[in-house]
């Protein structure tokens, strides 16, 4: 397993590697640098300035030269680099912003997972029922809601007109660290993405549930006499969550994109309004960090989920 | 085929969703020639003044005095092509991409799954962006070529996974023992093996499509102005005035939900009703390689 | 189970709603934060705000936006104007209890002017050639040339502290830290600030000018002009700085807890256009494209009537120089067409106007600035096209549409000027600043205008002054350089428990100049 391990790391790194090529290469191609940045209302800054210190900031090499220095800085010194913008290292900015988007997110899976596990295996185990039609139904539902809308929609009705909760952003003044204040402006969008991602894995969990009681060693349970209720949970249920599981490293890169749709319509300052922000203001050291990061999340995501599922299955094999 | 159709036709709520279809596109279609009213066309008077829903203008006014009901359907136009297009380029460029891949094996195979894993970890968002500012008019080729490029990625796969498991087969084996070209042996028999899970791929891209492009333009990133689509119809409801006229965020919200279930139940559809035939359509498969080489 | 969970979230939150607000802290909310707050390096509305409450400038802006002084007592010049003496104030301490003197004035000159630092405004100062301390606290100014704006806008840079950034090499004053940790001897100090969440200041007992009224200012970030609605709405705030169009509609300024401040902006929306262009380059055209646009409807309707239709360059935010006595472009659409039939026009296939078989078509390019841009975009476009001028909107991200601006790659495009508290427009309108050189990235050509801005730059008598810019106003309302949409309002609440005088509150960053006065009712 180890050497499956070592493997796949080594193997990883020349993906990163180009992908964070490609990344600057684009930035290269993309016209319109940094000076945005630098003159959102300063209006009495000539060209010749903002050449100037696009010169001073080394932002006007090549981008290959810039990329070798980035990567120099980042395999040397562990150096992300810093931001154009405010001078400050990325890394900080990113560790900054990632809790916010981990609450956010981990919360919405939470929520997403205490509905479609038990919906997922019940469709499954009473198959064809009206139950499992009608969770079918709203699973195909909700696929086709743009996260955004249900966001406005969201925001609207339960912020607006009934006044439960905030209608953006993610602390109330003076409550910085209250994390009761924090579930409160992250419940709605929360939930909004819920409901967005509960169709795939609602069915996902369905077919994961419905394989398992097609295995053998059901029949076998149930020919044993064993009841109905001790099959299903005792036997069936832990195999079939196994797949569900997994799948949650799969969604591990999310963490860093971040909900960016979610984050801009709620304005919530996480991941994903860092990430906007500094594609938009061309912060290249930030766009590299975060997708630097984005990249090797997927790697870790898919590792880890081979992983557990090699562990989880004993028939699986690495080598 | 006539056994696919008719286990199609079986499934209720793809009949419904391919009722709701033929709706929406034959509004799409026709409505935009028939509404009297313009999409574009703004009234001074009406200026930030939204209208509700009336027998006048059956969706109401948006914020510059514009009928709603006639975006609404231009904007079904729009996002529909949209969709459908991104989807052909997607579909035909993730196809030969796949079966190439897979057809090959080995190290080309490899290599070119290594680039399709590069790209989906690549941050979609800012490709967007770059393609964009190179071009000099963000049209609506862009727009489709941009969502057509983000999307051929998991055809693909799909592809290449069909391809790798029908390759090792018998008639495979046959049809190149008798010497079948590479090429041939691509188009007659790999890929058609993949028809079925393309087509469901297909149907569904269409709908995901439309989500992507509703995205971008409420983004401002997508269709421009003054065209309207599903999407850039959600950018005013950011707006405060939006709040009044609750209309405005529902028409093309619903649309889109409804247009997104449409094709979501019309793909599963597709998927069972393939689902019970492919055992049986290897065995044509087989036979028409026998026929090639008794030819 | 779901609901529960979410009834009980809700409700536990509600009661958190009417907190208090504390006894010692003005709460106030700002839409935006500052990425910097070295006054070297910063080039954004927020950095201003915050810096000026920690440091502090030679001269002041004043009521009338008049120049006051500061850390200066009184400043003197020769008949040319090319050296001035500068008093400063004695006694003045900087935060940490370091004294200021004229040490740190040269110091701070030096800095700002080195163009290894890279002060983006540098260019625009570079007329000050020297900066000499004739004494602890006398400072000697030596300039290249007589510029007006020498007093209140050279001398109105933030002092910075000798004592601190002297040890750093100017290249790197970039990464010194003193963006996230500024000292100066301002009115407060900066005691934490959580990017993009708050800043918090304490008031700092040396202020020489006294101790500030208030002991804390809280500033909040908020992102979304909803939140900070409701915090006002729900007393969970005292000062919204800067109320955007949009929320205003829901404040509608009339919830009798909250004071509102409502005054003419410095800001204006316009569309500059491209007078390189053939099309552009013929009055006829320009003056034909803002006859033709109901700019009335457009404040009226989607604006709710929240701005003012300029008339001008100089905004009506600013009452000592903008002059009323101009020509006017009330809505026209019958005169509109009839400029551009004698321009050559002819109305074509399609409803649009073609001469030499050149349609009139241009491309308006928009910053991707939200749906409140993309609107005004399509209203003018309607009435363009009533007029038979083809408009195609094009919206580029923000970094896209800055480079194509400064490459004056664009034929009309959404912006907008403002911000300073002096009519002078020469970077933007004299024909000898196309870009890179200066900011004339719509190649206007005036040499009347020319005249009068290179002469206003240097004339330092008020009443000759005057004179010479309503000159400007003038020839430019003749000669548009840009096609004018409206001047915006800047728009203000405060909870009632804030005591402030209301008598000479300026706009923007200037509303802050007298917090050291304001008070909080208990």
């Amino acid at each position: 397993m180890t050497t499956y391990i070592v493997r796949r790391v080594l193997g990883a790194i020349p993906l990163l590697l180009v992908i964070t090529l490609i990344s600057y290469a684009l930035m290269g191609l993309a016209p319109g640098g940094p000076t945005a940045l630098l003159t959102r209302e300063a209006h009495a800054m000539t060209p010749a300035a903002r050449e100037q210190m696009l010169a001073m900031l080394g932002l006007n090499r090549p981008w290959y030269v810039q990329y070798f220095y980035w990567l120099s800085a980042l395999v040397l010194h562990g150096n992300l680099g810093t931001s154009y913008v405010d001078g400050r290292p990325v890394l900080e900015k990113i560790l900054e912003k990632l809790p916010i988007t981990v609450e956010l997110l981990g919360l919405s899976q939470l929520l997403t997972l205490a509905i479609a596990i038990p919906v997922g295996v019940r469709s499954a185990v009473r198959r064809n029922s009206l139950f499992d039609h009608a969770a079918t139904v709203v699973a195909f539902a909700t696929y086709g809601i743009p996260v955004f809308w249900l966001g406005l929609m969201m925001i609207d009705l339960f912020a607006l007109h009934l006044h439960w909760f905030p209608a953006s952003g993610y602390a109330s003044l003076g409550h910085a660290h209250d994390p009761l204040d924090h579930l409160r402006h992250l419940i709605l969008p929360a939930v909004t993405l819920s409901i967005v991602s509960l169709a795939g894995w609602i069915r996902y969990q369905r077919g994961a549930m419905l394989n398992v009681l097609d295995e053998p060693y059901v029949r076998t349970a149930r020919s044993k006499g064993l009841s109905e209720r001790v099959v299903i949970y005792r036997h069936a249920l832990r195999n079939a969550l196994i797949p569900t599981l997994t799948l949650l490293g799969l969604t591990l890169p999310a963490l860093v994109g971040g909900a960016y749709f979610l984050e801009y319509v709620f304005s919530i300052p996480g991941m994903g309004y860092l990430y906007l922000t500094a594609v938009f203001e061309r912060d290249y050291p930030t766009v590299m960090g975060i997708t630097l990061l984005t990249a090797v999340l997927v790697v870790l995501g898919n590792l880890l989920a081979d992983i557990a599922y090699a562990v989880a299955d004993p028939r699986v094999r690495y080598d | 085929m006539k056994l696919v159709v008719k286990r199609f036709l079986r499934e209720g709520p793809a009949v419904a969703g391919l009722a709701v279809l033929i709706i929406v596109i034959g509004a799409a279609i026709i409505g935009p020639l028939v509404d009297p009213f313009s999409p574009i066309a703004i009234s001074h008077a009406l200026l930030g003044n939204p209208l509700a829903p009336s027998p006048a203008h059956p969706f109401g006014t948006d914020l510059l005095g514009r009928d709603e009901l006639a975006r609404a359907l231009v904007g079904a136009r729009v996002s529909l092509t949209i969709g459908f297009t991104a989807m052909v380029v997607g579909i035909v460029f993730g196809t030969l991409y796949g079966a190439i891949s897979g057809a090959a094996g080995g190290v080309v195979d490899a290599l070119m799954m290594r680039v399709v894993d590069a790209l989906l970890s690549f941050p979609s968002f800012f490709l967007i962006i770059t393609v964009e500012a190179l071009t000099d008019h963000f049209t609506l080729a862009v727009v489709v070529l941009v969502i057509g490029m983000l999307s051929w990625m998991g055809v693909a796969r799909l592809v290449r996974g069909e391809i790798l498991s029908v390759r090792e087969r018998d008639f495979v084996e046959a049809a190149r023992a008798l010497g079948v070209g590479p090429v041939r042996l691509l188009f007659r028999h790999l890929i058609p093996n993949a028809f079925a899970p393309v087509v469901v791929a297909a149907t569904l891209a269409v709908g995901d499509n439309i989500l992507t492009e509703a995205g971008l333009s409420f983004l401002g990133l997508g269709v421009q102005v003054p065209t309207p689509s599903w999407g850039n119809m959600l950018q005013d409801a950011l707006l405060p005035a939006a709040q009044s006229a609750p209309w405005l965020i529902l028409v093309p919200g619903l649309l889109i939900v409804v247009t997104l279930l449409a094709f979501n139940v019309v793909g599963e559809g597709i998927r069972i009703a393939f689902d019970r035939s492919i055992s049986q359509s290897a065995a044509p498969a087989a036979s028409s390689a026998a026929e090639e080489a008794a030819a | 189970m779901l609901l529960v969970v979410f009834a009980l979230a809700g409700t536990a939150g509600c009661s958190s709603a009417q907190a208090h607000l504390p006894a010692d802290t003005l709460v106030a909310l700002e839409a935006g934060d500052a990425p910097t707050l070295s006054p070297l390096y910063s080039t954004n509305y927020y950095s201003t705000v915050y810096e000026n409450l920690v440091m502090d400038p030679l001269v002041n802006v004043g009521g009338h936006f008049q120049p006051i002084p500061w850390l200066a007592t009184s400043w003197s010049s020769g008949p040319a104007h090319l050296h001035w003496t500068v008093h400063l104030r004695r006694g003045v301490t900087f935060s940490d209890g370091a004294p200021f003197t004229s040490k740190d004035v040269v110091f701070s000159y030096d800095t700002y002017l080195n163009p290894k630092v890279g002060f983006p405004y540098q260019g625009q100062f570079a007329y000050i050639k020297k900066v000499t301390a004739l004494g602890p606290y006398t400072v000697r100014f030596d300039l290249s040339q007589t510029n007006a704006l020498f007093v209140a806008e050279g001398l109105n840079l933030p002092i910075l502290p000798q004592h601190i950034l002297g040890k750093i090499p100017p290249a790197q004053m970039h990464s010194s830290g003193f963006g996230e940790h500024p000292v100066g001897t301002g009115p407060y100090t900066l005691v934490r600030w959580r990017h993009d969440d708050e800043l918090i200041f304490q008031r700092n007992p040396h202020w020489w000018h006294g101790l500030p009224r208030i002991p804390r200012i809280e500033i909040r970030v908020v992102l979304n002009s909803q939140s900070e609605s409701e915090a006002m709405e729900n007393g969970n705030a005292d000062f919204y700085d800067g109320i955007p169009t949009s929320s205003y509609a829901l404040l509608r300024g009339d919830d009798p807890n909250l004071t509102y401040v409502h005054l003419p902006d410095l800001y204006s929306v316009f569309l500059e256009t491209n007078d390189a262009l053939p099309g552009l380059r013929d009055v006829r055209v320009r003056q034909a494209m803002i006859y033709g646009w109901d700019r009335e409807a457009l404040v009226k309707g989607l604006l709710h009537g929240d701005a003012i239709v300029a008339t001008g360059i100089v905004p009506h935010g600013l009452p000592e120089w903008y002059d009323p006595n101009v020509k006017r472009y009330p809505y026209d659409p019958a005169k509109a067409r009839a400029l551009l039939e004698a321009a050559g026009w002819r109305m074509g296939s399609g409803g649009v106007r073609e001469r030499d078989g050149k349609p009139l078509r241009f491309t308006l390019l928009m910053p991707n600035a939200g749906a409140a841009a993309a609107d005004l975009g399509a209203d003018y476009q309607a009435d363009m096209r009533a007029i038979g001028i083809a408009i195609d909107v094009k919206m580029l991200d923000y970094a896209t549409f800055i480079e194509d601006l400064d490459k004056s790659d664009f034929q009309i495009a959404y912006t907008g000027w403002g911000g300073t508290t002096d009519p002078d427009e020469f970077t933007f309108l004299d024909s000898s600043q196309f870009p890179p050189t200066g900011n004339n990235a719509g190649h206007y050509v005036n040499h009347a205008v020319d005249r009068v801005l290179r002469a206003g730059l240097r004339e330092l008598n008020p009443v000759k002054r005057k004179a010479l810019y309503d000159r400007m106003q003038v020839l430019t309302a003749e000669d548009p350089p840009v096609i004018w949409a409206y001047d915006v309002y800047y728009r203000a609440a405060f909870s009632k428990r804030v005591e402030f005088n209301g008598a000479h509150l300026l706009p923007d960053q200037y509303i802050w100049n007298n917090v050291w006065d304001w008070s909080l009712r208990p």
